[in-house]
């Protein structure tokens, strides 16, 4: 599904690369951990497959489902089937919750050539998937995020994901800022989307939300690169000995 | 050369009134005798210059003026906008909300007066403008001006400008929102506040609303 290889990234207001020769693959199931202390690019990366703009490749490829993924538009990519959970959700007061997400899910419908869903039709829809992560429902006659606590932020964004159905999610720190409680409604929610058909790359500094959402593979950054890559056993390895003996 | 407009209007006691300022050069006196009240829409959202005065003098007590702007400025349109609302006796109120836009080398020059007299207790104020700008060319001035002599007086006062928020579009590109829909969300938002407090029919709003998003086709 995503094959990455020998990326190298920069941000716009820099010479030098935060992403260094970068290799990785995701298979269709599969659900990935990204792990590494603060700095090492991890955000960098959820980011670029994402296509924030402030970011570009000086080298290598990333390709998703046979397309040449950093060629897209942020939304063309939305609509191929690629979902970055936010690390800091933004707040977009005026622009109602759910009417944002219905625009959303019309326009990446609209592309794959299906009808767009009436609004009675997105409410049936929007309650349903709400099922899975409970977001206040007063909350979503609100603002985007507007006034939200970091967890209700978080639980949107799961939220979001059910709606959307991507084929990749990507999950960056989506547990950084969560109480426990929190994260077991994030985790529950992750894990019940999670099926054969797509893939799940979850960015996280700790091992806390491992607990919870079991990926098949770990991969610890470093200076840009993954230095080493694992099965749920390094989870535990990491957990135990810290970051530092990977960095030399 | 358009001839400058002027008028003088009265509310009489406890009457209410709007009035949509139409003429592009004008120059408006209203007074607002005891318990009366009055709406003025001051919306401007084709390309051309205007020159708009407003003074409103809250005469009478209890007399309320609420006063909302809406520019949406293109091309090289130059606008100009001044409201003054004398507040005169005890516990009057009024507002002056702005909302403007403005794209390519437009200009824009908002002035917004609040004068509270020492006989004025009980007054409440407010004066608030915020801009969008989409271009580097676009310029706005906008000045609040407040003056108050009296004591036990509410005013709130607040001016800020802008440009569409590049995190904030990435978030919605990101969810499948294409950049030029997701720019009419924002600028709609930007706008609800004022847009919701304009009454007026179905019809009219509804060009309101296509003009302001004309800004991007």
């Amino acid at each position: 599904m995503l094959q990455i290889k020998d990326l190298h990234i920069k941000a716009d207001d820099s010479t030098s690369p935060i992403i260094k020769g970068l290799n990785l693959e995701v298979r269709k199931g599969e659900v990935h951990a990204i792990m590494g202390p603060n700095g090492t690019g991890k955000s960098t990366l959820a980011s670029t497959l994402a296509g924030k703009p402030k970011y570009s490749a000086t080298e290598g490829s990333v390709t998703f489902n046979g397309k040449n993924l950093l060629e897209l538009s942020p939304e063309q990519r939305a609509r191929e089937g690629v979902f970055l959970a936010f690390q800091y959700p933004v707040e977009i007061p005026g622009v109602n919750t759910m009417n944002f997400l219905k625009t959303a899910l019309n326009e990446i419908r609209e592309y794959r050539g299906e009808e767009p869903l009436s609004a009675a039709e997105f409410i049936k829809l929007a309650k349903e998937k709400n099922e899975l992560i409970g977001v206040n429902e007063s909350l979503m006659q609100r603002g985007l995020n507007s006034g939200f606590s970091g967890g209700e932020k978080k639980k949107n964004e799961i939220f979001q994901m059910a709606v959307l159905e991507p084929t990749l999610a990507i999950l960056d720190e989506t547990d950084s800022g969560l109480d426990i409680d929190a994260l077991k409604v994030v985790a529950d929610g992750v894990n019940r989307l999670r099926s054969e058909d797509n893939a799940i790359i979850i960015v996280t500094h700790y091992q806390r939300l491992l607990d919870y959402i079991k990926p098949d593979y770990i991969h610890v950054m470093h200076d840009g690169r993954i230095v080493k890559s694992g099965g749920k056993e390094l989870a535990i390895e990491l957990e135990r000995k810290g970051y530092d003996w990977l960095k030399s | 050369m358009i001839k400058m407009i002027k008028k003088t209007l009265q509310i009489p006691t406890g009457k209410s009134e709007t009035i949509t300022l139409e003429e592009d050069k004008m120059s408006l006196k209203i007074s607002v005798m005891a318990g009366a009240s009055l709406i003025i829409y001051d919306i401007q959202t084709e390309e051309k210059d205007t020159s708009r005065e407003v003074e409103i003098t809250l005469e009478g007590e209890n007399s309320e003026a609420k006063v909302y702007g809406l520019y949406i400025l293109k091309g090289r349109a130059k606008a100009a906008s001044k409201i003054q609302i004398k507040h005169l006796k005890k516990n009057c109120k009024s507002s002056q909300i702005y909302r403007a836009i403005l794209d390519d080398n437009s200009q824009g020059n908002f002035e917004g007066n609040i004068y509270v007299a020492k006989e004025a207790a009980g007054t409440e104020a407010t004066q608030e403008t915020k801009t969008l700008l989409l271009s580097e060319g676009a310029k706005v001035k906008a000045l609040p001006k407040l003056e108050i002599f009296a004591e036990d007086v509410i005013c709130r006062h607040g001016v800020t400008s802008g440009q569409i928020d590049e995190d904030t579009l990435f978030y919605m590109r990101s969810r499948g929102i294409s950049e030029h829909k997701a720019k009419e969300l924002l600028t709609l938002s930007f706008l609800s506040e004022v847009l919701d407090k304009i009454h007026l029919p179905d019809t009219k709003l509804k060009e309101f609303k296509k003009d302001c998003l004309h800004i991007y086709s």
